[in-house]
């Protein structure tokens, strides 16, 4: 009698769990991969854009602060968060700066800086309930392309019309350069979407929707979302190198 | 193009949206760069400039001190020659003068010893003489007064020249 009415009452919270977050793992998979489209400005558009926004809202508001109330009172022995702010500026300064000339670096250090950041809480953002920002190819795809503008400026400004000529004794040029936003890109798409995957799965059942997700995060989008920064920051950095070399 | 950018695409793969994400990067790229990068950048870079100005501020000092102290070395070691020189300057001086005062004081001194044995010896011939006179008349009186008589003068400075000659030559 007492297992009999245990097991209904799992049944009925089964159900109910089911009905409210969905069905199995393929219908997850399914909605994480390809998910209902969303309108944005009358666009039919993937959820992810408005995550990126809502990062990218948050990241201003953020720099608005910073500059009008912490920036002005830096001193000189930094802590707090003059010293996050000053170490990161001039990790992604000197990154850029010591692989590149100071008339590159001084372009391409803001640059991975602004990716690094928006990567990350692009990918952070899953932990307040919203779809992560780069688990949409279009986000990621526009992430590589930015890239590739960038290595392409910077080839040009250092090689002028001279950087062309590379790819008319050896046509595979065009093709590895084509290459490079793809690599950039799949590779962060790959990533983010997976650990999002990974959540989703695990929210399919209802044993596994508790504790576990807290922990599982900590891999799937804490660490996704430094190494993703990290790799795409450094990566941006080595393909602008090559370019001007 | 059109159809290009509104056909249904494998992974809701849509240019329009690369677009929209592109523009979100540049926009970000613009205030990330203007709010935060460059005026981080700014102050760290204005830090560094003090700093190495203190560093050459301090630098200089410490080689004006440097040369201040080798100045100063130079000057007391100067002077300890300087003061060596005359303190033995001044002790051959002092030597000479001294060598001088007492030459002059034993000069002096022998001058005053013979001026003084001379004296003593001119009053020992006085003091004799007239020790001479007044024992001739003691020995006139001793002799009237036991002969109880008048000898004539003759006779007495006979006896008496040779009663002192005697003496003398004692």
């Amino acid at each position: 009698m007492y297992s009999l009415l245990s097991g209904k009452f799992i049944d009925f919270w089964k159900s109910q769990y089911e009905e409210a977050f969905g069905g199995g793992m393929r219908e997850a998979v399914q909605e994480a991969i390809n998910p209902e489209k969303v309108n944005f400005l009358g666009l039919q558009a993937n959820p992810a854009i408005y995550s990126a926004l809502i990062a990218s809202g948050l990241i201003i508001a953020f720099a608005i602060i910073v500059r009008i109330f912490v920036i002005p009172r830096f001193k000189k022995n930094p802590k707090g968060l003059q010293l996050i702010l000053e170490s990161f500026t001039t990790y992604f300064d000197r990154s850029a700066t010591s692989s590149l000339e100071e008339k590159h670096g001084s372009f391409v250090g803001p640059y991975i800086f602004t990716m690094a950041t928006f990567i990350a809480v692009g990918t952070l953002i899953e932990v307040l309930g919203f779809r992560p920002a780069f688990a949409s190819i279009n986000s990621s795809f526009a992430c590589g392309v930015s890239t590739f503008l960038i290595i392409n400026i910077c080839g040009f400004r250092e090689k002028k019309l001279h950087r062309i000529r590379r790819y008319v004794p050896n046509v595979m040029n065009i093709m590895s350069d084509l290459a490079v936003p793809l690599s950039l890109s799949l590779r962060l798409f790959g990533s983010i979407m997976s650990g999002f995957i990974i959540i989703e799965l695990l929210y399919t059942s209802i044993f596994m929707s508790f504790a576990i997700p807290a922990v599982v995060t900590i891999i799937t989008t804490f660490f996704h979302a430094a190494l993703q920064s990290y790799l795409f920051a450094s990566l941006s950095v080595i393909f602008v190198k090559e370019a001007i070399e | 193009m059109t159809c290009l950018l509104l056909a249904e695409m494998p992974l809701g793969f849509n240019f329009i949206e690369i677009l929209l994400h592109m523009a979100n990067i540049a926009i970000l790229l613009i205030v990330m760069r203007f709010l935060i990068y460059k005026p981080v950048k700014k102050f760290m870079a204005k830090r560094a400039s003090e700093y190495a100005t203190r560093d050459a501020e301090t630098e200089k000092s410490k080689a004006d001190a440097e040369a201040l102290k080798e100045k100063y070395e130079s000057l007391l070691n100067n002077a300890q020659s300087e003061a060596l020189r005359i303190s033995e300057d001044a002790t051959l001086v002092a030597n000479a003068s001294a060598e001088r005062i007492i030459q002059d004081a034993k000069k002096k001194a022998t001058t005053i010893i013979e001026k003084t044995e001379e004296e003593l010896r001119i009053k020992a011939t006085e003091d004799k003489e007239a020790m001479a006179g007044a024992i001739s008349e003691l020995a006139v009186a001793m002799a009237t007064k036991i002969l109880d008589r008048e000898f004539r003068q003759k006779d007495n400075d006979a006896v008496i020249n040779l009663i002192v000659g005697e003496w003398k030559k004692n």
